[in-house]
This record gives structure tokens, C-alpha cells and sequence, in this order.
């Protein structure tokens, strides 16, 4: 018996490896050289620069609209800073996945947007009227996210939150001291493209640490957990056994205590920016060099390879049409009808595998991080 | 690639048909002829006779202990929430005090279960994991927003994620529940209910053999206590006993199974279908009352649940060393945490002839030699890397 199941393997086995051969020699043939720092180039100098100066303009009015409500506690100078402090949120989002360069050096993702805060440090940290942030473990006490639970979160009322407030200026110190950071960290990594730009576009081989590799490996990092897992799977209860966690979610306290649903909005715009960056595509609607225009490249010098890019942009607009059915509270979502926001999940996950598995091989270009567990 | 899959199938076609070619003539020289059903569902007189509802109870309860030690709601809903010792206690010896009210007063306890085969159990062990809640609960959540350091409990941050530590940097929900995948569920399967001193014990043989049921039950007691056994693996899977469990598993729970399709998505991929088909035979031979069958499925199930805990230990060690050289102490303590539970639960194998890869006092050394994540040798690590992957041939 076991003869003949050997045998018949045998043969099977060699089935395989004949049919097999024969495609892998089409594999052989040279992807003709694409001059990537156009794509470089394009992503610098109209997404990247621009992005981060209308983020740092928009924390400019955060700011200063801070200030007007620290200084005067009362409706209308909140309601000024509420919306700017959305405003900031939301052009965030078109720069959270570039996390190069100084971004990186100085942790500028996990100072402006971890979330969940942590509740209790901020608290201790205003009453000892800590200024200094710098500790990894403050990482959750500051930032957009820190904003939130400073505005929304430290009571359930407008009232509530703007008497604090006016008893205790430590509240309005804190604040003040967030938006302090934010800008001077932001100020430095626009100076700072000043001059990285050059190197930035220059490198543009082909290795672990060229720009376009990094530049693709922090976008599909970022799509991968920053977007897909933070935003949508972990409150969601995917990687919590399905136990979901509404509090998980992004600008929670927002929500929360009512004060405005706007977890929707930044995923809508989340998605929005990186199928932008995928298209080349500026604030302005032009479109240029991209990860888009490299594939489609790599597919007309080759038909046999997979014609990609048509297939990333469905999913994108599937993904967006998912996001854009959910309710725009994501803790009512998640409570009353989780299955559209796992719905939502799988069509981003569509994007992930189609990225990081079918995009980087096509471009020959290997991924620099490990899976994020999720436990 | 679609081309290439179509070939493939076409191949597996030709392959799987020469297999029920192959596998006719065999199956002759057993004395009673045992055939697995497609699913783990066993009939009398048209009921099901599996039950595992106390099995299902107590991975609900580690789900909810793991909460707790992570000073979150224990319902799972993720809201912070400070417990005390003898709160956590109370869940983890006394079955009581949880928020969701089923898991509360049912009779089933996980400390009773953990460290406690019939065949070798150990209250030294079960003390292990009562110290660790009596550590975390007097020293991590007094020091809930410090800093951790060398020697100091509290917060630890980095580039990838915030845990929150013992003096030696253990992150003690992780310890623990990983700890239990293999003092509470590969222990209980492998080292109690797939035994003889279980299986066997009293007249169960002869009551089985006779088609004796359990009291008012409508199973025999051997047929229940595999199912006990079942049910500490797949005891929080959906319709577990109408679903083929051999492929596309999807993770649920914190203990043995998640680890279980994790193994199966990546160091082993086809171990799902090895243990569903062993638990099914071994079910079956037990309806037809062939209990050589019986054992030989049991052994199975023991050698390839173990590798479990062998592939996830190897994996932890590797993970902190590699964190640590990217920058991410965090990331690293908590790989090492959760490979200190694997460690731990090494002594609850089995190899097949009833003897741990690893004994207690094996471990304990192991334990010691990385007991302080702030001083720990690397060398240490990838010694005890290439013991376990020689050990137990992974």
C-alpha cells in the first residue's frame, strides 16, 4: 500500500514540478528601469510639504484658540476651539503615515495620536503640573487624543468641562502645554523637510533604507495598524477574541459625552489621504507620480504580470463605501451592529494583502516590520 | 498565480483520488472497526451525548482573570477597572465575583484544574500563579502611573505599545493566562481526561463497554471525560460540534485554541486537522468500544498539543531578543512575558509515553535564569531556544 502511495506521489510530485517550471521562466525577464525619485519627488514636494503646512497651520488656530479659552472659559470661545481642534484632526490624517525622517526620530505619531489616553496619568500629570512629556509612558497623556479627553473627556457637559476649567487654571495649563509641544514638534519637522527633501529624493535605489522603500513601508505600516486595526479592528473586538472596545475608538470622548461624532470623519479622511498618496494625489486635485503610476508601469513593460493598480482602486472604493455605512458614532455602531464595522475591516484588510503582499513584490520591495501581533 | 493554483488543484485532484485508492485496502486488521463522522457530534438514540459546558465556563473565566490582571473590566469591555487581591482570588479560586453573573456560583473553578492531573499534579505550581496575583495586585496597580525601571514597577512605553510591569518587568496578565494555556489546558487534556486514571478509573472500562450511562446523562462517563477534554481546547468555538475543525479556524479566547490556529497559520500548518481527526477517532473507538485506538489517538493529541507550547516558547524568546535590538523594550517585556508563561507551561507536556519534555525542576531553572527581564542574558535565551527545538524536534 504505502509503495504504491509513494509512487503515485512520485509522479504527482513531478506533475507539479513540470507545470510549475515552465511559468516561473517568464519571472526571468528584467523590469525596465522607472526613475522612482519622480515618485519622490511628487510625494515631497505636493503632498508631504504642503500636508504637513496646512497641519501646522491648522494647529497655529488650535492654538490660539487655546489660548482665547483658557484665557475667557465660556461657550463661545470653547466652541471655536472644538472645531479647530477637528480641524487639525482631521488634516492629521494626511500625514500620520509619514512617520520618516525627523517625524520618526522624534516618536511624532506616538506624541500626537495614541490612543486610548491614559486617563489617569493625564490626571496626575495635571495636578503635579508636570510639563515635561518626553517619557514614552506620556506618549498617552498628550497629543490630538490628549486634546480630546482634555475638552471632552475630564467631564460629560460643556458646562462641567468649562467650569473646571474656570476653578482650576492647572486644567488650562495642561491643555496650553499640549498645544505647546505639538507645535514646536511640528515646526521642526517642517524645517526640517527643508533640507531632507533633497536627500529624500536623491535616495532613490533600491534597498532597505532608500526613500522609496521606507516611504512605501511606513504608508502600507501605517494603513496596516494605524487605519485598519486602530481605527476599526481593535475597537471592534478583532484581535479581543470579539469582545469589542468601544473605548478603543478614535476622538472616544468626543463621542462619549456627545459632544460630536466624529470617529467617521477621520476614518473617511484617513482613507481619503492614502488613496491619495497612492494615486500621487495633492490637496489641489493634481495628480502626479506615484506607487499607482510605478505599478501600471511595471505592468505595461510586462502584461504578463498582474495588472494591479485597477484592482487597489476598487478596493479602495469598496473600502470607502463600507466606511461611509457606518453609523457616524462608532460607539453606537460598534454596541448596536458590529458586524458592519468587521464588514468594514475586511474590505481595508482587501487593501492590505493587495498592498503588502502583491504591491512590494511587484516593486521588489521588502517589508521592514514584523507583523503587529495584536495580543 | 491563478494558472498556477488551477495546476495545483488539478494535482491535488489526482493526488487526494489515489488516496482513497490507496487507504481501501487497509483498515482490515483492526479488531473492531472504528469510523471517525465527519464532525464531533455523537449520537444516542438521536441525542447528543457531547458535553463540555463546564470546560467552556472556565476558559470564559481565564478570559475575564485576564482582564482583571490587566486592571480592565473583566467583562471584557474594556474600561479601566482596579481589582484586589482578593477579588482576583475569589475569580480564579472560588469561581465567584465576576461581572458576567453565568460564570458565577456554576461549581467550576480554574485553580482547582490548574497544576492538577490525575496523573501529576503539583500545588507548588497552583501556588506559582496565586503569588502572581497577589504580585500584581500589591505592587503593579500601586505603581499604575509611574515609571517602571530596573527593580521599579509601573508603566512601560515605547514605540509600539504601553505595558505595565512588576519589578522585574514581567507583564503579569501575560505570564499568568500563558502560564495556565499549559498548567490549566494542555495539562487538564493531556495529563487528566485522555488518561487512564480518568478514562478507566473505577468501572468506567467495563460501564462504557456495557453502554452504562453516567446517572441521568446520556453519555458514559469515558465518553464524557473526552469530551472534557475536547472542550478544554475547543470549548469557546462556535457550533463546535457541527463545524469541521479540521481547516480555516478563526482564533477566539486567550488560551490554548488561539495559540492553537495560531501554530496553525504559521510554524505547523495542518496540526488542526492532526488533533480534530485524533479527538474524533478517539471518540469514536470509544463508542465502539476499542480502546487501543482509544490510546493511540490519545498520544496524538498529547505529542502535537505540547509542540504547541514548545513552538510558542521558542517564538517569545526569539521575539524579545530580536524587540530589543529594534529599540522596543516594551515590546520586548512583553514577549518575554508571554514566553515566561510558555516556559511555565512546559512542564505540563506530555511526549507521548506520559513523561513532561521538560520537568518542573527544568523549569523552574529556566524560570530563574530569566526571572529579571532588566538583567537577562541573551546567551540564556538561545540556549534554552535550542534545548527546546532539540527536546521536542521543532
Amino acid at each position: 500500500m504505502s509503495k504504491i502511495r509513494l509512487i503515485l506521489f512520485s509522479i504527482i510530485s513531478i506533475f507539479i514540478v513540470v507545470a510549475c517550471t515552465s511559468e516561473s521562466d517568464e519571472d526571468q525577464i528584467l523590469i525596465p528601469e522607472f526613475d522612482r525619485s519622480t515618485i519622490l519627488t511628487n510625494y515631497a514636494e505636493n503632498i508631504i510639504i504642503p500636508r504637513y503646512a496646512d497641519f501646522k497651520l491648522s494647529l497655529m488656530n488650535l492654538k490660539s484658540s487655546v489660548d482665547s479659552y483658557v484665557a475667557y472659559p465660556m461657550i463661545s470661545t470653547y466652541d471655536k476651539m472644538h472645531n479647530d481642534w477637528l480641524d487639525a484632526y482631521k488634516k492629521w490624517q494626511h500625514i500620520e503615515m509619514f512617520n520618516i525622517g525627523k517625524a520618526e526620530e522624534i516618536m511624532f505619531f506616538n506624541t500626537i495620536n495614541t490612543y486610548p489616553v491614559d486617563e489617569l496619568r493625564i490626571n496626575e500629570n495635571i495636578v503635579s503640573q508636570k510639563n515635561d512629556l518626553s517619557n514614552a509612558n506620556d506618549y498617552s497623556s498628550q497629543g490630538l487624543s490628549g486634546v480630546d479627553y482634555m475638552i471632552h473627556g475630564i467631564d460629560d457637559t460643556k458646562d462641567k468641562v468649562i467650569q473646571k476649567y474656570t476653578d482650576d487654571p492647572k486644567y488650562g495649563e495642561y491643555l496650553k502645554n499640549l498645544l505647546s509641544i505639538m507645535y514646536t514638534n511640528t515646526n521642526e519637522i517642517v524645517q526640517d523637510w527643508e533640507t531632507y527633501k533633497d536627500s529624500f529624493i536623491q535616495s532613490s535605489g533600491n534597498s532597505n533604507s532608500s526613500s522609496l522603500n521606507m516611504i512605501t513601508n511606513d504608508f502600507v505600516y501605517y494603513f496596516e495598524k494605524g487605519l485598519r486595526a486602530n481605527k476599526i479592528g481593535i475597537p471592534a473586538g478583532v484581535y479581543s477574541g470579539g469582545n469589542t472596545l468601544v473605548s478603543n475608538i478614535e476622538a472616544y470622548y468626543s463621542s462619549m459625552n456627545s459632544f460630536q461624532d466624529v470617529s467617521k470623519d477621520l476614518a473617511t479622511e484617513a482613507l481619503i489621504a492614502s488613496e491619495n498618496l497612492f494615486l500621487g494625489k495633492s490637496s489641489t486635485g493634481a495628480v502626479g507620480p506615484s506607487l499607482k503610476t510605478y505599478l501600471d508601469y511595471i505592468y505595461n513593460a510586462d502584461v504578463n504580470k498582474e495588472n494591479l493598480s485597477p484592482v487597489i482602486l476598487s478596493n479602495f472604493q469598496e473600502a470607502k463605501q463600507a466606511v461611509n455605512q457606518l453609523d457616524e458614532n462608532f460607539i453606537d455602531q460598534i454596541n448596536n451592529n458590529k458586524i458592519k464595522m468587521l464588514n468594514a475591516f475586511d474590505k481595508l484588510q482587501v487593501i492590505v494583502v493587495n498592498m503588502k503582499t502583491n504591491m512590494l513584490s511587484l516593486l521588489s520591495i521588502q517589508v521592514d516590520y514584523i507583523d503587529a501581533d495584536g495580543d | 498565480m491563478k494558472n498556477y493554483n488551477s495546476k495545483l488543484k488539478v494535482c491535488l485532484v489526482i493526488f487526494l483520488s489515489s488516496l482513497f485508492i490507496s487507504c481501501d485496502s487497509d483498515d482490515d486488521d483492526n479488531i473492531i472497526d472504528v469510523v471517525a463522522p465527519a464532525t464531533y457530534e455523537f449520537l444516542r438514540d438521536g441525542v447528543s451525548t457531547v458535553s463540555y459546558s463546564g470546560q467552556t465556563t472556565r476558559l470564559n473565566q481565564v478570559d475575564a482573570i485576564y482582564n482583571a490582571l490587566n486592571s480592565k473590566a473583566d467583562d471584557g469591555s474594556g474600561a479601566q477597572k482596579f481589582y484586589t487581591e482578593a477579588e482576583i482570588d475569589a475569580m480564579f479560586a472560588d469561581g465567584a465575583g465576576f461581572m458576567d453573573a453565568s460564570l458565577n456560583g456554576t461549581g467550576k473553578k480554574v485553580r482547582s484544574k490548574t497544576s492538577a492531573g490525575c496523573s501529576a499534579g503539583n500545588s507548588a505550581t497552583q501556588a506559582q500563579f496565586d503569588d502572581q496575583i497577589a504580585d500584581f495586585t500589591a505592587n503593579v496597580v500601586s505603581a499604575w502611573t509611574a515609571d517602571a525601571s530596573s527593580g521599579i514597577a509601573g508603566k512601560l512605553t515605547d514605540a509600539t505599545r504601553s505595558i505595565h510591569v512588576n519589578k522585574y518587568g514581567h507583564e503579569i496578565d501575560q505570564t499568568f493566562v500563558k502560564g495556565l494555556i499549559g498548567g490549566m489546558c494542555v495539562d487538564q487534556i493531556v495529563n487528566n481526561y485522555l488518561q487512564p486514571c480518568q478514562l478507566d478509573s473505577g468501572t468506567r472500562t467495563d460501564d462504557n463497554t456495557n453502554g452504562i450511562l453516567s446517572g441521568d446523562k446520556n453519555y458514559t462517563d469515558m465518553e464524557h471525560k473526552w469530551d472534557e477534554a475536547f472542550g478544554y481546547l475547543y470549548g469557546q468555538v462556535a457550533d463546535a460540534k457541527s463545524t469541521d475543525l479540521s481547516t480555516g479556524l478563526s482564533s477566539t479566547g486567550t488560551t490554548l485554541f488561539k495559540y492553537f490556529t495560531k501554530i496553525e497559520a504559521s510554524n505547523q500548518p495542518g496540526i488542526a486537522k492532526i488533533v480534530f481527526d485524533a479527538f474524533k477517532m478517539g471518540r469514536a473507538a470509544i463508542v465502539a468500544g476499542n480502546y487501543e485506538v482509544r490510546d493511540a489517538q490519545a498520544n496524538i493529541i498529547k505529542i502535537q498539543l505540547s509542540r504547541i507550547i514548545g513552538f510558542k516558547s521558542v517564538d517569545y524568546l526569539e521575539g524579545y531578543i530580536s524587540k530589543m535590538a529594534a529599540g522596543n523594550t516594551a515590546d520586548a517585556f512583553h514577549a518575554l512575558s508571554e514566553g515566561y508563561g510558555f516556559i511555565m507551561s512546559l512542564q505540563f507536556t506530555n511526549d507521548g509515553n506520559d513523561n513532561p519534555y521538560f520537568t518542573k525542576a527544568e523549569v523552574d531553572e529556566m524560570l530563574a535564569k530569566m526571572d529579571d527581564f532588566w538583567t537577562v542574558k541573551d546567551s540564556d535565551l538561545t540556549s534554552m531556544v535550542s534545548q527546546i527545538k532539540s527536546k521536542m524536534n521543532i
